[in-house]
């Protein structure tokens, strides 16, 4: 990084505000400035003091990234591990509720003072806005890394399986704890995967990772039994709501079918009635007008009787 | 399904101390309230002596049981219940609350000396996870499930019988339709055929 001296430039901007400061000679325009200036540092100290913890929060996460994908079978550093993930949350929750209350304070300077420009607002809820991506961003890191450390335990763990045949190793509790750092149970801090587990002394001279997972204690065990298999059922217990929908969903387009016979049916015998109507209402006309040709028929008939009559 | 009490003690350095406690003894008698109190925390603080950190036991006393869980930090907590309370879910409200706890009260306030410190909390925890099947989040939701497949239920069923109905409309619009044809022709014939006379 190349130097450069800068001094006078410094010196020629300390002068100008000088200047400007004389200028404004209001008392008015001063305090509003100067209570603006205010303002705005605390907005920026506010704002100065959350970007600072959310880098301190990335470097802890570097080095939670980097103790995570280390995959030595023996020297894993779990009590480490599973303090700075304790530490990370704490901070980012610390770090959500922050950025709120930053928020707020925001908002509530654009709507008190209005002389303050646009500018300055939007430019404050940008801050905002990038701090809250910068978050997002860290915990999403937060999780990958979890999830590459899960992945990890997990085939470290069949690696040492391989290993030690005749040991109880029982992986249930294990595999459980890895699915508890999953995302169900990422709101609730269950990172405990190795400070319940006893040493086994196995007598020759073994790892530092058998002894921690060799032999557990029987109420860990039973606890985390317990959880995985509720949690087994719930999986399950979906599955069938699963299986159910779709059988609903194949009986009732099944009966589509049957619906659109009927309709077909009904269609026929609206049609069918209305010709019938028709026939039945031509045949009411030819009726009722039948009798007028009789009446006309027979009138002309006794006019020709008549007629017969007067010739003869 | 009853919670007796929560409480919450330091092991680490060594005489253990009872940090604090909360406990709801509304299902004894007035007269036994004083002694079953007295009982619950003597044997709290035995059972949290004997049980190494790192480590969660229950302990069956007569009625009682009490949930154990010594975390490694030098907080213990312990839950009396009665017998039919669910272990998993003593185990994950004590987690929770030693979490809340060590957020809320750092560690050098409670590491050295006799200190009994306030967390309200636990009252308020107590009251709500008298009913399990309520509060925990995972039986909740199992209940819900449940719920719904019930729900399901019916519905296939009164399904089912739809499609009944919709059989039996199938053969009524046939003979329906069947019908109003004969109607048709036989107008259809009156018309046509011969005049009245």
């Amino acid at each position: 990084m190349s130097f450069q001296d800068r001094t006078a430039e410094f010196q020629a901007c300390v002068a100008n505000t000088r200047a400007r400061m004389r200028i404004s000679s209001s008392n008015a325009a001063m305090s509003n400035a100067l209570q603006a200036k205010h303002q705005k540092s605390e907005f920026t100290t506010v704002a100065k003091k959350i970007a600072f913890k959310i880098s301190e929060t990335s470097k802890h996460l570097q080095r939670l990234s980097q103790l995570a994908k280390r995959k030595t079978l023996f020297d894993d550093r779990p009590v480490e591990i599973q303090e700075l993930t304790y530490q990370i949350k704490q901070s980012l929750s610390s770090l959500n509720s922050d950025i709120a209350s930053l928020q707020q304070i925001v908002r509530q300077s654009s709507k008190g003072t209005r002389n303050k420009p646009a500018q300055i607002n939007q430019h404050n809820e940008n801050i905002v806005v990038s701090l809250q991506n910068s978050l997002a961003d860290t915990s999403m890191n937060f999780k990958d890394i979890l999830e590459v450390r899960t992945q990890n335990m997990k085939a470290s763990q069949n690696r040492t399986e391989k290993f030690v045949a005749s040991t109880s190793l029982n992986t249930n509790p294990l595999a459980n704890n890895n699915s508890a750092t999953s995302p169900f149970n990422y709101n609730e801090s269950k990172y405990e995967p190795n400070d319940d587990y006893l040493a086994l002394n196995l007598g020759e001279g073994a790892n530092t990772r058998y002894e921690q997972m060799a032999l557990l204690e029987n109420q860990t065990d039973v606890y985390s039994q317990q959880r995985m298999s509720s949690i087994e059922s719930i999986e399950s217990t979906i599955s069938e709501l699963g299986g159910i929908f779709s059988q609903l969903a194949q009986m009732v387009s099944e009966q589509r079918e049957t619906v659109q016979r009927i309709d077909l049916y009904t269609d026929d015998i609206a049609s069918n009635i209305n010709s019938a109507q028709r026939e039945i209402l031509k045949f009411f006309d030819r009726v009722s007008s039948n009798r007028a040709l009789l009446f006309k028929i027979f009138g002309i008939l006794i006019a020709f009787f008549l007629l017969w009559v007067l010739v003869t | 399904m009853k919670l007796y009490s929560i409480s919450i003690l330091r092991f680490d350095p060594k005489p253990v101390q009872l940090l604090c406690t909360a406990s709801d003894l509304s299902s004894f008698s007035f007269f036994q309230r004083s002694t079953v109190g007295e009982f619950m925390t003597f044997f709290t603080k035995t059972v949290t002596e004997r049980t190494n950190p790192g480590q969660r036991q229950d302990v069956e006393e007569s009625d009682y049981v009490f949930h154990v869980y010594n975390r490694s930090d030098g907080l213990c907590g312990v839950i009396a219940s009665d017998k039919e309370y669910p272990l998993r879910v003593a185990y994950t409200l004590l987690n929770k609350l030693l979490d809340e706890f060590v957020t809320k009260n750092p560690r050098h306030k409670w590491e050295s000396g006799a200190v009994t410190l306030p967390f309200p909390e636990l009252d308020t925890y107590l009251s709500k996870y008298q009913d399990p099947k309520q509060a925990d989040t995972i039986m909740r939701v199992q209940q819900e499930l449940d719920e719904t497949k019930d729900v399901l239920h019916r519905t296939i069923e009164s399904v089912l019988a739809r499609g009944e109905k919709l059989d039996d409309l199938i053969a009524r619009s046939d003979n329906l339709s069947s019908q109003s044809r004969m109607f048709y022709k036989s107008a259809k014939k009156q018309n046509s055929c011969c005049l009245i006379q």
